[in-house]
C-alpha cells in the first residue's frame, strides 16, 4: 500500500480536523508530529470464581451476606470470591479500579467494600474476596447492585504495569419472606413489590400453605406442623420457593433474581410474619438439616411465646361447656363452636383440620402458650450464635373490620354466658392478662412478639403489618444494618424478660405437648375457667344436660375460677355462694375455704377449685344447706352458679343448667326381671324398693326409713309387707335433701289358697295382684305412692 | 476485564515530544495481540485528555485486533496553543475485547510532554508512515504483517526481526566466539537506539 492510500485510511480524522482549521482561518505555529510505538497485548488470565463451588466458572457478582462477629473485626463469613490470576510470574499487588479508571491498591472503602485475604498461606496468585458487611453503609441504599472493580497490578518489568480487573457487583443478599396461617404467599405481595421494585431487593415469598385455603390439603392452609412445614422455609420441596431456591436463583442468574448474573451467594435474609417467624426459627435453631444459610431474621408479629387465643381455639374443640358458650362476637346468635366454624367458613381462621376424626389445626396447638414445642424453642438456649435477630411488635389491639376499628380476638372469641346476663364469662383472664390499650396487635401479646435485643413497637394490628410503609422501611434498615444483635446478644435478654402475670399465665393456660413429631393438647387449665360443673351418684345426662331424678341424692357443685393472691405464700379464705337464677337469685349454698396460692406473687392469680352440695325435693325444687327456690311445676331446668365477693374481675360465674325430673316414686320390682312377675310358693320372689326420702338431718349416718307394699283393690287395698329399714346417708347430707334408697328381699309369694301373698302374711285373695309402693315420712311431708305393677302366680 | 498495560510499547519512553499549537499530530501503536482467544474490535479515548490536547481521535486499522494477530491503531491529536513548555500528561486509549464472554479492556497511555522543538518522527522509526498490508502479507511468519513490519523498522524477511524486539540469530557453524561478536553487535545497536530515545526521556 502506498503512502497515499495510508493516508486516505488513517487520515480522514486528521483531514476533519485540518478542514476544521481551515474554516477557522488558524494556521498553527507549532509542527505536527508522528509518534509510532509498538504494544504488546499480555496474555493474563484472572478469574472470579465462587470460593464456595457451588457455582461453575466465573461469577459476575456477590452478595454481602456476612455478619458481625462475636468480637472487634470478627466476621462470620458468607460468601466470598476465588480471585486468580494466570500468566504472571511477577510481583503483584491487588486492589480495585476507581472511578476514573486509574488502579489503587486495596478496596475502594477498606471493609466498606469487603476485604482482601489470602485464601492460603503463601498464596500469591490468588485471593479471597470476602464483601463488605453490608450492600452500602451510605444513602437511601435502595439499588439493587453496586459495581466494584476488583483489581490486580503486575509488577511486570520497572516500565511496565499491567493491571487486570474484573467489575462485580455487589449485592443485597435474597429475602425469603414466610407468610403466617391461614394465608398463603399473597400475604407478601404488596410488601414483596416495594421491596423490589423500590429498594433493590430480590425477594421471595415462600408459600407453606399447600395450596388454596380451603384445599384440604395436609398443610391446612398455612396451619401445618412446625416439624413439617419448616421444610417449606428450607426449601427442596418440589414445586416451591424456599431458602434454597432463592440461593440457587441467585447463583444461576434466574429472572427473578440479578437476571443473568451469576451472583456468589451463601445465606439469605428472612422475614416471618407471625407464625411464618416460628416456622423460621424452627428451621435455623431446631432443624437437622439447617443449611447454615440464614444470615438475619425479622419477625412480625410472631407469638415468640405463643399466644393465649389458640390455647381458647383449643379448648373449644375439646370442652364442651367452652363449645357450647355464646361468642361474644356474635352472642346470643352463636356459640363459640359455631362462631369458629363460621370464621372458618368465611376463611378467617381455619380451625379444624377437616379430617376424621376432627382435630385442631397443628399450627394452632404449636403455638398455644406454654407448649413443648414453644419450650424447646425458648428453652435455655434459644437463637443461634451467627444469626442475626429483630421483632417488630404491633399494638393496635383492634383489628378493623368493614373500616371500623373493631376485632380484638381476645375478647371476640371468648366463651361468655347470656347477653341478658351481663356477658358472663367463662374465662374472663384473656382481655385481662393479654389485651389491654397497646399491650398487643388484637392475637398475639406483645410480650409475645418481643425479641428485646432489637425491638420496635408499631402502631399496627396483625394483618396490618405487610401494608405498612414504617414497617417496610424499618424492616428495609434493618437488612442493611451491620449492627442487629445476633442470636446470643438476643438470649440472655430474651431469657431475662420480665413477662408481666406470667404466674397468672402458667395457672391459666395449658400449652400443647410433643407426641413424636406432633403437637398435641394445648386450652385452658380447667380449675381456671368461671363455671360451675355437677357430679354426683345419683346424676346423669340427658342431651348433655346434668340431670337428677326424682330418687334425688346429693348434687356436688365444683366452682372453679381464680384469684389473685392477698398475701404471698399464705392461704386465703374464699367465699362462693352456690346461687340458683331467678328474678331474685336464691341461695343454695354458702361455702368459705382456705386455699393456699402456693408460689404465686402477690397480685396475681391463681386457681380455685370449690364444692358446693344442693339437692332437690319431691317437688322438683332446688335447695341446699342454705336455702332453697320452689316452682310447683314439677320437673324443672335450674340455672345455678356462683357469686363470690371481693374479686373485681369477676363477680358472678355463668349459669348452668341441670334438670331435675319430675318426681315419681319407683314401682317395687324384681331385679332383672320385667313385668308381670311371676311368684312361686314360698318364700317365692325377692322384690326391691326404690325412692327417694327426706333427709331429717344433715351430717351423714343412717336413717330409718318406713315404705310398705299394699295390693290396690277397688275398695280397700290390702298391706302385704310393712318394713322399716336404715338407709345409710352421706356426709353431705343436709336436711330436707331427698336422699335416695334402694331397700332389697321383699318377697311376695303364692301361698296355699294359690293367691299372691307378702312376707308380713297378708294374703291379696288374688292369683294376680296389683301392688304399689307406699312411702312413709316424717311429718311436713307428703307420703307418695307408686304406681302399679302386677304380679302373678306361677301356674 | 480490563487490563491496563502501562508503557509496555518496546523502547518506552517517560514522555515523546509534541509542540505548542500542532496539528494533527498523529500516534501509530503496532499492536501485537498475544491472546490467544481475544478479538479486540473497538477503539476509544480516553475522557481525561492531557490539558494542552483539545481533541483527540482513535480507530482500528483494520476494523479489529484478531487473536494472536498484528494490526494497527491510528491516534490523532491537536495540541493547542495555550499548551506550555514542559506540560506533561498522557493520552489513553481502550481496546475493547470478549474473552469466553466476559469484556476484556487494554488501556494504553502514551505520555506527552509540550517541547519547544518535537521531532517529525519519533519512536519505532521504520521507513513511511504505517500502514497495515490489506493483504496480510508476513513473509517471515513472524505475526506482524510485512507493511507495518517495514514502518516500524523490521526486517519482514527474518521472523526474529519483529518491531519492539532487535534481531538476535544465532548463526550456526558460527560457534561461541561469533556468536558473542553477533551479541555485542546487537548490544551496539541497542545503545545506539537508546542513546536515540535517551532524550525522548526513557527510563
Amino acid at each position: 500500500m502506498s503512502r497515499q492510500s495510508l493516508t486516505s485510511i488513517v487520515g480522514e480524522a486528521v483531514a476533519a480536523l485540518a478542514l476544521s482549521c481551515l474554516v477557522a482561518g488558524h494556521v498553527h505555529a507549532g509542527a505536527a508530529t508522528r509518534i509510532q510505538v509498538v504494544a504488546s497485548l499480555p496474555n493474563i488470565g484472572f478469574s472470579v470464581e465462587d470460593e464456595s463451588g457451588d457455582i461453575v466458572g466465573e461469577v459476575d457478582g456477590i452478595a454481602t451476606d456476612a455478619l458481625a462477629g462475636t468480637g472487634p473485626g470478627n466476621v462470620i463469613v458468607g460468601a466470598q470470591l476465588h480471585l486468580t490470576l494466570s500468566g504472571s510470574s511477577d510481583d503483584v499487588i491487588w486492589g480495585h479500579i476507581n472511578g476514573a479508571g486509574s488502579f489503587e491498591a486495596g478496596l475502594p472503602v477498606s471493609d466498606a467494600d469487603g476485604t482482601y485475604h489470602k485464601p492460603f498461606p503463601g498464596a500469591k496468585y490468588q485471593e479471597l474476596y470476602t464483601p463488605p458487611l453490608e450492600f452500602d453503609t451510605t444513602g437511601p441504599n435502595t439499588a439493587a447492585d453496586r459495581p466494584v472493580e476488583v483489581a490486580v497490578l503486575i509488577e511486570a518489568a520497572p516500565d511496565c504495569d499491567i493491571v487486570v480487573s474484573k467489575s462485580i457487583d455487589l449485592v443485597k443478599p435474597p429475602v425469603v419472606m414466610v407468610h403466617g396461617i391461614n394465608g398463603n404467599a399473597s400475604t407478601w405481595t404488596a410488601f414483596e413489590a416495594e421491596f423490589r421494585n423500590n429498594r433493590g431487593f430480590k425477594s421471595y415469598a415462600v408459600d407453606h400453605s399447600g395450596g388454596s385455603y380451603n384445599s384440604g390439603a395436609p398443610d391446612y392452609g398455612g396451619n401445618g406442623d412446625i416439624h413439617d412445614s419448616y421444610a417449606y422455609v428450607r426449601g427442596g420441596v418440589p414445586g416451591e420457593v424456599g431458602i434454597a431456591e432463592a440461593l440457587d436463583r441467585f447463583r444461576t442468574g434466574h429472572a427473578t433474581a440479578h437476571a443473568g448474573k451469576k451472583i456468589a451467594v451463601q445465606k439469605a435474609d428472612v422475614l416471618g410474619s407471625s407464625y411464618g417467624g416460628l416456622l423460621s426459627r424452627w428451621y435455623i435453631e431446631q432443624a437437622i438439616d439447617y443449611g447454615d444459610d440464614v444470615r438475619k431474621l425479622i419477625t412480625l408479629g410472631t407469638p415468640h411465646r405463643g399466644s393465649p387465643v389458640t390455647n381458647m381455639n383449643v379448648q373449644t374443640l375439646v370442652d364442651p361447656v367452652i363449645a357450647a358458650a355464646d361468642c361474644q362476637f356474635f352472642s346470643p346468635f352463636l356459640s363459640m363452636e359455631g362462631t369458629l366454624e363460621t370464621i372458618d367458613a368465611f376463611g378467617f381462621i381455619r380451625w379444624k383440620d377437616g379430617e376424621v376424626p376432627e382435630d385442631v389445626v397443628p399450627a394452632l396447638r404449636v403455638m398455644t402458650h406454654e407448649s413443648e414445642v414453644l419450650g424447646v424453642l425458648n428453652g435455655t438456649a434459644p437463637f443461634r450464635d451467627d444469626v442475626a435477630y429483630g421483632s417488630i411488635v404491633g399494638t393496635d389491639n383492634q383489628i378493623n373490620f368493614l373500616l371500623i376499628p373493631l376485632l380484638n380476638l381476645f375478647y371476640d372469641l371468648e366463651p361468655t354466658r347470656g347477653l341478658l346476663t351481663a356477658q358472663k364469662r367463662y374465662f374472663p383472664w384473656m382481655p385481662i392478662l393479654d389485651s389491654g390499650i397497646g399491650d398487643s396487635d388484637a392475637v398475639v401479646p406483645t410480650w409475645s412478639q418481643t425479641l428485646p435485643a432489637r425491638t420496635t413497637n408499631v402502631p399496627f394490628d396483625h394483618l396490618s403489618y405487610h401494608d405498612s410503609t414504617s414497617v417496610q422501611n424499618t424492616v428495609a434498615v434493618w437488612l442493611q444494618d451491620s449492627t442487629l444483635p445476633r442470636g446470643d446478644v438476643h438470649r440472655p435478654a430474651f431469657l431475662a424478660q420480665v413477662i408481666p402475670d406470667a404466674a397468672s399465665r402458667d395457672n391459666a393456660f395449658v400449652g400443647s405437648t410433643l407426641i413424636g413429631n406432633q403437637s398435641v393438647g394445648g386450652g385452658l387449665e380447667h380449675d381456671a375457667i368461671v363455671q360451675v360443673e355437677f357430679s354426683g351418684p345419683t346424676l346423669g345426662s340427658n342431651g348433655g344436660l346434668s340431670q337428677l331424678d326424682s330418687k334425688g341424692g346429693i348434687v356436688t357443685a365444683t366452682m372453679t375460677g381464680m384469684a389473685r393472691v392477698a398475701v404471698a405464700g399464705t392461704a386465703q379464705v374464699e367465699t362462693l355462694t352456690l346461687v340458683e337464677d331467678d328474678l331474685l337469685d336464691s341461695t343454695l349454698d354458702i361455702v368459705s375455704q382456705s386455699i393456699h396460692p402456693g408460689t404465686t406473687p402477690v397480685g396475681q392469680l391463681f386457681p380455685f377449685s370449690i364444692d358446693a352440695v344442693m339437692a332437690r325435693d319431691q317437688s322438683a325444687s332446688i335447695l341446699g344447706p342454705d336455702g332453697s327456690a320452689t316452682n310447683f311445676v314439677g320437673g324443672e331446668v335450674w340455672s345455678v352458679g356462683y357469686e363470690i365477693t371481693g374479686h373485681p374481675d369477676y363477680g358472678q360465674s355463668p349459669w348452668t343448667d341441670i334438670d331435675y325430673t319430675s318426681f315419681a316414686l319407683p314401682t317395687i320390682f324384681v331385679p332383672s326381671e320385667s313385668e308381670p312377675f311371676i311368684v312361686g310358693t314360698s318364700p317365692g320372689s325377692a322384690f326391691t324398693a326404690e325412692g327417694g326420702v327426706h333427709a331429717t338431718s344433715g351430717g351423714g349416718g343412717t336413717q330409718a326409713v318406713n315404705s310398705e307394699l299394699w295390693e290396690d283393690n277397688f275398695f280397700a287395698d290390702t298391706l302385704l309387707e310393712d318394713r322399716t329399714f336404715n338407709v345409710a346417708m352421706p356426709a353431705d347430707t343436709f336436711s330436707g335433701a331427698l336422699m335416695p334408697y334402694a331397700e332389697p328381699n321383699w318377697f311376695l309369694f303364692k301361698n296355699g289358697s294359690g293367691d299372691v301373698q307378702g312376707a308380713s302374711g297378708n294374703s291379696s285373695g288374688e292369683t294376680s295382684a296389683t301392688v304399689y309402693q307406699f312411702l312413709n315420712q316424717t311429718l311436713g311431708y307428703s307420703f307418695p305412692s307408686s304406681s302399679n305393677v302386677t304380679v302373678n302366680v306361677a301356674p | 476485564m480490563s487490563v491496563v498495560c502501562a508503557n509496555t510499547y518496546a523502547g518506552a519512553a517517560a514522555a515523546y515530544d509534541v509542540e505548542s499549537d500542532s496539528s494533527p499530530n498523529a500516534i501509530y501503536v503496532l499492536l501485537r495481540n498475544l491472546n490467544p482467544s481475544v478479538d479486540f474490535v473497538s477503539i476509544t479515548v480516553g475522557d481525561e485528555l492531557p490539558a494542552f490536547v483539545p481533541i483527540a481521535s482513535a480507530t482500528l486499522i483494520p476494523a479489529s485486533v484478531a487473536a494472536g494477530e498484528s494490526d494497527l491503531a491510528a491516534i490523532e491529536f491537536d495540541v493547542s496553543a495555550a499548551a506550555t513548555l514542559g506540560q506533561t500528561g498522557d493520552i489513553q486509549v481502550t481496546l475493547g475485547g470478549l474473552q469466553n464472554g466476559n469484556p476484556i479492556d487494554v488501556i494504553l497511555r502514551i505520555p506527552l510532554e509540550v517541547v519547544a522543538s518535537a521531532a517529525a518522527a519519533q519512536g519505532e522509526i521504520g521507513v513511511g508512515v504505517p500502514a497495515p498490508d490489506p493483504g496480510g502479507a508476513d513473509t517471515d511468519g513472524d505475526g506482524v504483517t510485512d507493511a507495518l513490519e517495514v514502518a516500524f523498522g523490521s526486517d519482514p524477511m527474518n521472523a526474529n526481526s519483529v518491531p519492539g524486539k532487535l534481531a538476535f540469530a544465532v548463526v550456526p557453524g558460527l560457534g561461541a566466539v561469533a556468536g558473542i561478536m553477533l551479541l555485542a553487535l546487537v548490544l551496539m545497536s541497542g545503545w545506539v537506539l537508546s542513546q536515540r530515545q535517551h532524550r525522548l526521556g526513557a527510563s
